[in-house]
């Protein structure tokens, strides 16, 4: 177990810059996930932090020890993979036993050490199997349990859920979770999933194109953005174009563009000045439908007129104009519907959450 | 992967310039190991392949001396008489022109039978199918045995000539073995070029096949301007093998015909051994190289299309 | 498309005549091998032509060839499989022109630069002449192209996953080659070596053009035919070396197969 720091990491590939200086800190015993799009540069950052890449420029710690230039047999790791890599010509036990040899575990311990982490990921009974005799779900289990078997310093998982099918990516998610409670070996985990990044991860870090865009709590990040960028990445977003209007203790005042319109904000994480151009976050889920009547209790209550609606899963999606602007709205719960069927084409809606991001 | 190579090279120039030490101590930590993997086989085949090919470039144009009264040596004179000799005398132009028509007519002939028979193959389950694709197979392994199995068939007391009488098209054996004619024959059986032809046409979805029908294309029409086309690359390849194969025969010839016969590669031989002409046989040898490269070249250029 | 039946039954007709004239020669030289004479059809059946056999220098023959064969194999292994490794494995500069230039020799035909390491050897290195690693050397070379194919196409099926999770597991990246890649291209590997072996062993033109004493089987039995024609004799030494041969392939070929269980399934 281990912190892991990453210092001003570039990786070139040829004309290609896949990682522009990169800045990580992973704490000790966290969860942590790197969610970007894909080709963003995660497994890139991941590599080098293994070792199976070397970096152009930049430092990786673990703990207290530079391992930059340090190989990857050298820096008691685990890895999964994102494509299956559990050896084919080895059993499941032999699988796990390799590994603990490899890192020169005693002799008697290696079968009582295969046992219990082969229960830890339950797969208890399935020792003398082979990669054709396992579904891929439990394949990647015995990889799980390969990288955890020998109590590496750091357990990284790049996209370990992609190959399989949709059930089973949760079911086994939640095991990944519950495991690394279990063990408290610190993790990293790759995904270019959100809903996967939002659900495991206590510590999330933002990437795009070759850049750290965010990193922070899941819910920190989820609620306040700090760029178009992690404001879009997560969550459906409305992105309104605003300028400053006054500041207003203990918020800011908005004026939308091209529309007499005023929004209240929050103080956002940077400074801003009257007449500073800006972008207004507002979740399709921070939208509310309200009775026309009810608005006064309401923050920033505005009409909007709505141009289709559809129902998606659990709830109405509506697409809508605020003046000249789109507007996406989730609207949900039975009372919600009513008021959306009384008045399908205009809705009075309280803009509940607002937070700004840098606009140039 | 050629634009990853220069891409990279194209990376490493933008750095700014290092002392020659500094440039190979990161040369060798990126390519160190690799140049050690490698170089093995690369040695292998400078040595054993690469230095006598050029040697053999350049003996093409040496001229021989008798050395002590007892051995040829070839001697730089940078002449062409070996070239000029190569294409005016009458024994290597008829080679030249009997080796190259031949490899032509019977590749013609090999590829136009394998034709049907490798769609036949492709496209529906053959009667018989194992030992079909087996036969094929079987000339590739251990050539030349299947060359003396061979001549056991073309013997006058053999079962060609027995089936041949029998039937009543020829009164008296023919003499196949020690004639130029089994030879051409056997050329124009299709072998391997089945199974290549045949891997080309599964490639091509039966789809386009059936549009053309439904456009009222008759069998061979779809077959010969939808099919054929669509698996060009494949059937040239297969076109390819075969006449460099026919070009370059050697074994064939020496054992159904004779070490004395016509075939460009015996003669080549025959320079060295008995004749110790080494640099008529080098420019003979070089004559037939650049054949191949250019069968190659009009090989490549068809991939490409 | 769908063709009409009596033209399937013409193709597939076709089809088995072409196969049955392929096939001939080799039954053919059975029935040759156990008679008394070449003749078609077949008469008098005896083993005498076993007994017509100068069997102390045929077997020699054999033995070279197979020698050659097991030579050619090792020699191969050892220099192509880093080679085809690192070309499938490592990006380089040059890497693509490499690739390329190891292909070359395919368009040469053989004979042409078999005889001139002939002509090469003789001049610069006459006391070399008809030793048996020329005959080696030369014998190699032409299965190069081949074998190198082989292994890469079984390198470049493997995902390069198995070595990189190796490596982070702690693994040095020999222990990891030994241990990861070799079983598992293990297949690749066979078919490999028995490309180089059949090639070696059943070779002619090198150790004809290149050797000097000691003939392999395949010359051996040219020589032969050239003292006595076609005889039953003959045809015997034949089928002795094909079965011999294809026999140890098999047995290769089965022994390895129970070694990487896993990996045929
Ligand atoms: N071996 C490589 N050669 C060249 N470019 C590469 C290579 N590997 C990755 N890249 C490029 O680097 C970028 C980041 O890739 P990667 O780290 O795999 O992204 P992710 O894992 O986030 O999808 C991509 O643009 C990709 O095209
Ligand atoms: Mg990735």
């Amino acid at each position: 177990m281990a912190v892991v720091r990453v210092e001003s990491l570039v990786k070139r590939y040829g004309a290609v810059t896949a990682l522009k200086g990169v800045d990580v800190f992973i704490p000790n015993g966290s969860l942590t996930a790197i969610l970007g799009p894909s080709g963003c540069g995660k497994t890139t950052l991941l590599r080098c932090i293994a070792g199976l890449l070397l970096p152009d420029e930049g430092r990786i710690y673990i703990g207290s020890q530079e391992v930059t230039r340090v190989e990857p047999f050298h820096r008691n790791l685990g890895m999964v993979f994102q494509r299956p890599s559990m050896f084919p010509h080895m059993t499941v036990y032999e699988n796990i036993a390799w590994g603990l040899r490899l890192r020169r575990w005693q002799k008697h311990e290696i079968p009582r050490r295969v046992r219990e982490i082969l229960e830890l990921v339950r797969l208890k009974g399935m020792e003398d199997r082979r990669y054709n005799q396992l579904s891929g779900g439990q394949a990647q289990r015995v990889v799980i349990a390969r990288a955890l078997a020998p109590k590496p310093d750091l357990l990284l998982l790049d996209e370990p859920l992609s190959a399989l099918d949709a059930k089973l990516r949760a079911e086994l998610l939640a095991e990944i979770v519950d495991i690394q409670r279990e063990t408290g070996c610190t993790t990293l985990l790759v995904t270019h999933d959100q809903s996967e990044a939002l659900t495991a991860a206590d510590n999330l870090i933002l990437m795009n194109e070759g850049e750290i865009v965010q990193q922070g709590a899941p819910l920190d990040i989820y609620r306040r953005p700090q760029s178009v960028f992690s404001a879009n990445f997560i969550g459906t977003n409305n992105m309104l174009p605003c300028t400053v209007a006054r500041l207003d203790a203990p918020g800011v005042v908005l004026k939308l563009e091209d529309a007499p319109l005023e929004l209240v904000a929050d103080l956002p994480a940077f400074p801003v000045e009257i007449g500073q151009p800006v972008w207004a976050c507002v979740r399709a889920d921070d939208i509310d439908v309200i009775p026309q009547e009810t608005a006064p209790h309401y923050r920033n209550v505005v009409k909007i007129c709505v141009e289709r609606a559809a129902l998606t899963g659990g709830f109405v999606s509506v697409e809508a104009r605020l003046e000249a602007h789109p507007l996406r709205i989730h609207v949900s719960g039975s009372a919600r519907f009513a008021l959306l069927e009384q008045s399908p084409a205009f809705l009075t809606v309280s803009l509940a959450h607002v937070t700004l991001v840098p606009r140039d | 992967m050629k634009l990853d190579s220069l891409t990279a090279e194209a990376g490493e120039q933008t750095l700014p310039r290092l002392d020659w030490r500094t440039r190979w101590r990161r040369w060798w930590r990126a390519h160190g190991a690799t140049a050690l993997l490698i170089s093995p086989l690369l040695i292998y085949m400078l040595l054993v392949f690469a230095v006598p090919v050029i040697y053999q470039l350049a003996f093409a144009f040496y001229s021989r001396q008798l050395y002590r009264g007892v051995l040829w040596l070839p001697v730089p004179d940078f002449t062409l008489t070996n070239f000029v000799r190569a294409f005016t005398e009458s024994e290597y132009v008829d080679s030249l022109a009997w080796t190259l028509g031949v490899a032509l007519f019977t590749s013609a002939v090999s590829i136009a039978l394998a034709l049907p028979i490798a769609y036949f193959l492709a496209r529906y389950k053959a009667f018989g199918k194992p030992f079909i694709e087996l036969s094929f197979l079987l000339p590739i392994f251990g050539e030349i045995f299947t060359l003396y199995a061979l001549a056991y068939a073309l013997t006058p007391s053999g079962p060609l000539n027995w089936l041949l009488m029998s039937l009543g098209v020829i009164r008296e054996p023919l003499q196949l073995i020690r004639n130029p004619a089994s030879v051409i024959i056997w050329m124009s059986i299709p072998t391997l070029s089945v199974l290549l032809i045949r891997g080309a046409i599964a490639g091509v979805d039966v789809m386009y096949e059936e549009a053309a029908q439904t456009m009222g294309a008759n069998s061979l029409q779809t077959f010969w301007h939808v099919t054929v086309p669509l698996a060009k690359k494949g059937i040239m390849g297969a076109l390819l093998l075969s006449v460099s194969g026919g070009v370059g025969a050697y074994t064939l010839p020496l054992v159904l015909v004779g070490p004395n016969n016509i075939w460009l590669a015996t003669r080549i031989q025959r320079e060295v051994n008995p004749f110790y002409n080494y640099p008529m046989a080098s420019a003979l040898g070089v004559i037939l190289t650049a054949i191949s490269a250019a069968l190659m070249y009009l090989y490549l250029r068809t991939q490409e299309a | 498309m769908k063709l009409s039946r009596p033209v399937l039954v013409t193709l597939n007709i076709a089809a088995l005549l072409l196969a049955f004239i392929l096939i001939w020669p080799v039954i053919q030289m059975m029935l040759s091998s156990f008679t008394t004479d070449i003749d078609f059809p077949p008469r008098n059946f005896t083993l005498n032509a076993f007994g017509n056999i100068v069997w102390p220098s045929y077997f020699l023959a054999i033995r070279f060839s197979l020698e050659l064969g097991l030579w050619t194999t090792l020699l191969l292994l050892a220099i192509c499989l880093p080679a085809a490794y690192v070309l499938e494995r490592r990006r380089f500069p040059g890497r693509s022109l490499l690739s390329v230039l190891i292909f070359v020799p395919t368009i040469f035909p053989g004979v042409t630069y078999v005889s001139a390491i002939g002509i090469y050897v003789a001049i610069f290195f006459p006391y070399l002449r008809g030793t048996f690693p020329i005959v080696l050397l030369g014998t190699a070379m032409g299965a190069i192209p081949l074998v190198v194919r082989a292994l890469q196409a079984s390198f470049a099926t493997t995902d390069p996953v198995y070595e990189e999770a190796a490596l982070v597991m702690g693994a040095h990246p020999l222990q990891a080659f030994v241990r990861v890649t070799l079983p598992i291209i293990g297949p690749g590997l066979i078919t490999a070596s028995m490309i180089a072996f059949t090639a070696a062993a059943m070779s002619f033109t090198p150790a004809f053009i290149l050797g000097s004493g000691q003939p392999t089987a395949a010359y051996y039995i040219y020589r032969e035919i050239g003292k006595v024609g076609f005889t039953p004799s003959v045809a015997v030494m034949v089928l002795i070396i094909q079965v011999v041969v294809l026999g140890i392939v098999q047995a290769m070929y089965f022994i390895f197969r129970r070694q990487f269980r896993g990996l045929f399934v």
